[in-house]
């Protein structure tokens, strides 16, 4: 497609590059060892801290897919930032300060401490780097349509300049060396959302008064939309269109009435409507009509046959999901103490609460003035696109600018966090000899693999929504990594056998069902509701697998189960000495 | 590491000066040493400190479950507007950010208090 390339929203890209790749090499500067690399030496303080985690918690996710999800399919989508934030209330309360005090560098390192065993480090790395890639290809996507919806450069560049930028600082720097940046990038992304959504409010609300926020989509002007693969549309209302290309396998070139009914447009047509049809719905795609859109549960066909129990498994999923990333939960080691810790968890719930109630404002305005997006099914463009098309001339473009930057800045900064933690796994607990000889040199060495990959698989995954990706990270991480930390943490009869079969039954039943999701046609009725937010059972099967396994298998808890438990929950300086570091051969 | 290669580093125990205060910031319960006294004392403050975090993960569960039944049940939610918007829309996009901060304070506050006197318990 053909975009004029606008000078603001390149410079605004440019600008958050630069900036990352400056401080990047500024943390070589700081970064020497592998305690920095890791978690930054424990030494950074909570404010600090929040901003970071915020940073790198928010990705293209909230930043764009979230709007982009809610423009689609309405209110029930609403429960994706509710429960992204209960899983930090529920993270707060059951995991973080106990976590914190065990002191292991990373996740992997906790279920080999707490558990006695160096195999369920393996296992937990491999977890790790699934759920980590998992999670790095809507942020590849998401800098990939950024890229391309401002400059018109191929998807696949800005792919690459993400990965390489991430890659580079993250291998030069490690965890002490982007802190700082990432919680200047979050300033930037939440300046930029705030700002933008104000802006368009204040725009929109100077228009005429619309018929409340669910009324059918229509088109605000005169829009040509081209449809590059073959698409069939459901038109219910007789639409006079221009039309170039095919329509119910006829070459047309020209002005036609489509529908009622199904239209079957070939690939590469472009189809002009005018100011105000009616937005016809895709088949296998959803625009929902009115009622369905803005009423909570309200199924409308069968491709979402159960909204309760889709909804329901989203908060499961989200929350617990929360408890389960890698990338966040390593998060926590970088503060001096367990208080610590739960002061930067209050500061964090309260950025969240500041920045999710924009992008399902902004998921509204798209609905109104973007529908063309329904059609093609992009988007997770809405956002950046808005204000070139509410805003005309300079100040759309500004506009577009800023809240570029801020996408790119959404998307460096998750990036870099769950890079670190692929790289840590690979480097720090993929082998018992602590990889590719351990220390910073290893964890370089990861970075550059995990970088890599990152790229390969992002290239061709263009075609998945952003956040169907986030939920089925979410979804593997809730069912892996969730039953391993609460029953570690709690439960004094854990053992490693139960440990590992709740994380290879539940975490692999999941991994299936996002398999069979990504690559076989949508199912219906309750197989496909279960197969798409499996949640609801894999998380419930990870933990019943692994507490009859450990029930049976007594001979392996650990010996020193006490020592640990008392480590974890022994309130700080109640014991005369600082938390003490995890006990494993240093590196 | 980032000394150089010269610099003296001092190597002491943290109780060293110990003897020579008196006032020794040794606990009496000892929870990480392996004895019945620390087993009992161990378990309570988990138990202690686990019932305060079930409570405070039920205010949560109620909170996530009451919502999505109150939309389904309480029909004028789903469709009386306030600004445009049905109000579902407003608690769900903006309204349960509040009651989510109040239970995370609200634990936070607990934890720690129960942190002081589990302290003063050990110290003796």
């Amino acid at each position: 497609m053909n975009v004029a390339v606008s000078l603001p929203p390149v410079l605004g890209i440019a600008l958050v590059l630069i900036t990352t790749a400056i401080a990047g090499a500024l943390g070589m500067r700081v970064s020497r060892t592998t305690s920095d690399f890791l978690v930054a030496s424990r030494s950074v303080r909570p404010s600090l801290n929040a901003l970071a985690i915020c940073g790198e918690y928010l990705s293209a996710g909230t930043f764009l897919g979230l709007a982009g999800l809610v423009m689609v399919f309405g209110v029930d989508m609403l429960w994706y930032p509710v429960g992204y934030t209960a899983g930090y209330v529920a993270l707060l309360i059951l995991v973080a300060a106990p976590l914190r005090r065990f002191g292991a560098f990373t996740i992997a390192e906790f279920a080999q401490g707490r558990l006695d065993a160096p195999r369920l480090r393996r296992l937990s790395a491999m977890f790790t780097m699934v759920i980590g890639w998992l999670y790095l290809l809507p942020q590849m996507k998401g800098a990939g349509i950024t890229l391309a919806s401002v400059t018109g450069l191929p998807y696949w560049v800005g792919v690459v300049v993400v990965g390489v930028v991430v890659t580079a600082n993250v291998a030069i720097g490690g965890m002490r060396g982007i802190t700082y940046l990432q919680a200047f990038q979050y300033v930037i992304k939440a300046f930029a959302l705030s700002f933008a959504t104000i802006v368009l409010i204040a725009v929109v609300s100077g228009r005429p008064a619309s018929a409340g926020i669910g009324a059918k989509p229509t088109f605000p002007t005169d829009r040509t939309v081209n449809f590059s693969r073959e698409t069939i549309l459901d038109v219910r209302v007789p639409t006079v269109v221009v039309a170039r290309g095919v329509v119910n396998t006829t070459a047309i070139n020209g002005s036609t009435v489509i529908g009622p009914g199904t239209v079957q447009l070939g690939a590469d047509t472009s189809i002009e409507f005018t100011r105000g049809s009616p937005v016809p719905s895709v088949k296998r795609g959803a625009v929902l009509s009115g009622p369905a859109w803005e009423q909570p549960f309200k199924s409308i066909n069968s491709r979402r046959p159960h909204p309760l129990y889709l909804s329901l498994s989203i908060i499961i999923g989200t929350v617990l999901g929360t408890m389960g990333l890698p990338h966040i939960l390593v998060r926590f080691h970088t503060n001096p103490d367990g208080p610590a810790t739960r002061r930067t968890i209050l500061m964090v719930l309260g950025l969240l609460s500041i920045y999710y109630v924009w992008p399902p404002i902004l998921g509204v305005l798209g609905r109104r003035f973007t529908p063309d997006l329904l059609l093609t099914g992009g988007t997770d463009a809405v956002v950046i696109l808005l204000p070139g098309r509410l805003i005309g001339g300079l100040g759309g473009e500004l506009l577009t600018g800023l809240l570029a930057a801020g996408a790119f800045a959404a998307f460096l900064s998750t990036s870099s966090g769950l890079l670190i933690s692929v790289a840590g796994a690979i480097s720090h607990d993929l082998t018992s000899r602590g990889g590719f000889g351990g220390g910073v040199r290893g964890f370089r060495q990861g970075a550059l693999i995990a970088g890599s990959v990152a790229v390969l698989i992002g290239l061709p995954s263009q075609r998945f929504a952003i956040n169907v990706l986030v939920g089925w990270t979410f979804t593997i991480a809730a069912s892996s990594f969730c039953p391993l930390l609460l029953l570690g943490i709690w439960w004094r009869r854990f053992s490693a056998v139960g440990a590992a079969a709740g994380m290879i039954v539940g975490g692999g039943a999941a991994s299936i069902a996002v398999l069979i999701t990504m690559f076989r046609p949508v199912l219906g009725g309750w197989p496909g509701a279960l197969l798409d937010q499996p949640a609801a059972w894999t998380v419930p099967l990870s933990f019943a697998t692994a507490i009859v396994v450990s029930l049976r298998t007594p001979n392996t808890v650990p010996l020193r189960v006490s020592n640990s438990l008392a480590r974890m929950h022994t309130p700080e300086s109640a014991t005369g000495l600082a938390p003490a570091p995890a006990p494993r051969k240093a590196s | 590491m980032s000394e150089r290669p010269n610099q003296r580093v001092v190597v002491t125990h943290p109780r060293t000066l110990a003897p020579q205060t008196g006032k020794v910031n040794r606990p009496q319960i000892d929870l990480t040493e392996e004895s019945p006294v620390s087993d009992v004392a161990l378990r309570s403050l988990m138990r202690a400190q686990l019932r305060l975090s079930l409570v405070h993960i039920a205010a949560l569960a109620v909170l996530l479950t009451a919502v999505p039944l109150l939309a389904i049940w309480v029909e004028p939610l789903s469709t009386v507007r306030l600004w445009g918007v049905p109000i579902i829309w407003l608690v769900l996009g903006g309204g349960m950010f509040a009651p989510l901060m109040l239970i995370a304070q609200s634990y936070v506050r607990r934890v720690e208090a129960l942190e002081r006197r589990t302290r003063s318990l050990l110290r003796g």
